[in-house]
């Protein structure tokens, strides 16, 4: 039977700002266990919180480039839970009073527009990590990641498929790197993502029970443990069955959804306000300073795309969802690259690049000036396409430009008609039956000889001007 | 390890305190007792608020009783609440208090003597209290141990 998903997202981002959100220590990813802490982070008795003002016009910026009302006055809460993480054993968040909300993001599925509600943005902060596979016996704690600031991005449950879930998420992680407040990796844990999960049979329902389900830690997680919830949802429901208000915990090993608490066993969080931090009012002036400062972001960039440079919406859409793609591509023009080759050699030859070796846009060695000479280099006859699209690997493995490449590598498109009439000739004369089926009408026999004349040029010749060359010489042939 | 470390370490006061917070804040009971106290909180914090806008200094008793005897009131709670009535007030305002000497009880036990003033008034406190210092001996004085 048919059912219409309801799903909402709840996304957990990671600041990259160099200190925590209430003491001084270091943030860094990776370094020794337990070496960046202190008395505050780590809850001694007495130590007084001081909140990261940076961490506050971040949270701010985002709220704001996510369409949202910007509170007036500004509140901490205590969110209390016993678990060996969290050495307080309470979380300083914003419960009653968040920093953002009603706000909104557009989003594009499947060539159709769709905006997102917002409901809110607030700013807390991470608790520690656990170890537990490094002995048998015992577990281990990490309080690095103790008070590490972190904004909760919540969404209203307008989300109707996977696909919606999945656009969301990139199109979100699209403007925090816009905005340049974290480095959205989901693999060190710096973007998280959590999500509710509902059927019910019209849209004119009310909302079915809802399903949490947490542990997306990637964003094909987000799209598989959405597919498996729903389908498994439908066909409880499809049995009669009813579904349980619960959280269960995605595994990206056995691709399943494990029920991990019920609803009878949800914590009571007893929250109240800080009492450490005093609440304070943000002015109007100080939020528009903050709006003045905002980037280009990706949907305008889209937009400037497609008229500046006559790219279609979804190429301008493609090429937008990366920071550095954007940059890379307007970096290329302003090397004397022409927008549109440009543009496909990204999201053609690139792109492809980076599925195959399983690589972000990040991690790749481009230079925009490179792509520029690469194109140059096709329009002057130094490279066929096809050697192009070879150089351009060789780009990206090496590092180097492809005018160095060429040089060392003797890479040159044979131009000399000389050479490569001579090459046509001797091919021709190798090849009689060819030849001869050829003349008899069997076209195909043509592809035969230009394989041979390609391998013989070592595949220096333009293609074009070698299918050319050898159609003459064979129609010059006398019956 | 919570339990026995928690069991070992705190006594029956702390653990009274606890489960007492934990209660109040528990949902369902938010509202009557957590919510209800902020807003009495409130109404206490505006008294004051009134009063320091006609004097500087509220004066007042620093224990409603002389001190009793260790380990006297450890099975009455209430009773130990009720002690700390008059110095909870400035925590609850959010307002400085100092507490010093002023006399004895028919016993020979200290008495003390608290003074209030509104925020960020603790130079008002300071003075009113080394004036009353300069003009009294009380302390000075020592009781007499038995």
């Amino acid at each position: 039977m048919g059912y219409e998903p309801v799903v909402g997202l709840e996304v957990h981002l990671q600041l990259s700002t160099v200190t925590k959100l209430f003491c001084g220590c270091a943030t860094k990813f990776g370094a020794p266990p337990n070496s960046q802490t202190c008395p505050v982070c780590l809850g001694l008795p007495g130590v007084l919180p001081v909140l990261n003002a940076r961490a506050l016009e971040w949270g701010i910026k985002l709220g704001v480039a996510l369409n949202c009302q910007i509170a007036e006055v500004m509140k901490f809460d205590r969110k209390q839970y016993f678990y060996p993480d969290l050495p307080k054993n309470y979380q300083i968040s914003q419960y009653d009073k968040p920093l953002a909300h009603h706000g909104h993001l557009d989003i594009v599925v499947n060539g159709q527009p769709k905006r997102i509600g917002i409901t809110r943005v607030h700013l807390e902060e991470d608790a520690g990590k656990l170890l537990h596979d490094a002995s048998q016996t015992e577990s281990f704690v990490d309080f690095n990641r103790t008070g590490v600031p972190l904004l909760e991005i919540v969404s209203e449950p307008d989300l109707r498929s996977s696909d919606d879930a999945y656009e969301y998420v990139t199109e979100l992680k699209a403007i925090i790197q816009y905005l340049d407040i974290s480095t959205c990796n989901m693999e060190e844990g710096s973007l998280r993502c959590d999500t509710n999960v509902s059927l019910r049979r019209s849209s004119t329902d009310p909302f079915g029970s809802k399903v949490e389900v947490k542990n997306l830690n990637s964003f094909k997680a987000v799209k598989l443990a959405l597919e498996y919830e729903l389908q498994r949802q439908a066909m409880a429901l499809d049995q009669g069955q009813r579904i349980n208000q619960e959280t269960r915990l995605w595994d990206a090993k056995t691709l399943r959804t494990e029920s991990m608490r019920s609803k009878e066993e949800a914590a009571d969080y007893r929250y109240f306000p800080e009492p450490d931090l005093v609440p304070f009012t943000m002015s109007r002036e100080q939020v528009d300073a903050i709006r003045r400062q905002l980037p280009e972001l990706p949907a305008q960039r889209a937009q400037r795309y497609q008229t500046t440079y006559q790219l279609s919406a979804y190429d301008a859409q493609v090429l937008t969802q990366h920071h550095v793609l954007g940059e890379l591509f307007e970096d290329a023009l302003r090397a004397g690259a022409p927008s549109k080759p440009v543009a496909n050699w990204i999201m053609g030859d690139l792109f492809a690049y980076l599925n195959a070796k399983g690589l972000e846009p990040e991690a790749v060695k481009l230079r925009p000036e490179w792509l520029a000479h690469l194109l140059e280099l096709i329009a002057n006859g130094t490279l066929s396409g096809k050697m192009a699209k070879d150089v351009f690997v060789q780009m990206l493995e090496r590092g180097q430009d492809p005018v160095d490449l060429v040089k060392e590598g003797g890479l040159q498109q044979i131009v000399d008609v000389g050479a490569l009439e001579q090459i046509a000739q001797d091919v021709l004369s190798a090849n009689p039956k060819s030849v001869e089926d050829y003349r008899n009408g069997k076209i195909n026999a043509l592809t035969h000889l230009m394989g041979q004349a390609m391998k013989q040029s070592k595949g220096k010749a333009n293609p074009q001007q070698m299918t050319e060359l050898l159609k003459r010489k064979l129609e010059a042939i006398p019956k | 390890m919570y339990l026995q470390t928690r069991t070992e370490g705190f006594g029956a006061e702390p653990k009274r305190r606890i489960l007492l917070g934990t209660y109040v804040l528990s949902h369902g009971y938010y509202d009557a007792y957590y919510l209800k106290g902020m807003k009495v909180r409130t109404l206490i914090k505006r008294d004051f608020d009134d009063a320091f806008k006609r004097c500087d200094v509220v004066v007042m008793p620093t224990a409603p009783t002389p001190a009793f005897r260790i380990g006297e009131k450890l099975d009455d709670p209430l009773q130990m609440y009720l002690s700390d009535i008059y110095t909870i007030s400035a925590n609850l305002a959010g307002i400085p208090a100092l507490s010093l000497p002023c006399g004895f009880s028919r016993d020979g036990l200290p008495i003390g003597m608290q003074l209030l003033a509104a925020p960020f008034k603790e130079d008002v406190l300071l003075r009113a209290a080394y004036a009353y210092e300069h003009a009294t001996e009380w302390h000075r004085r020592q009781p007499a141990l038995t």
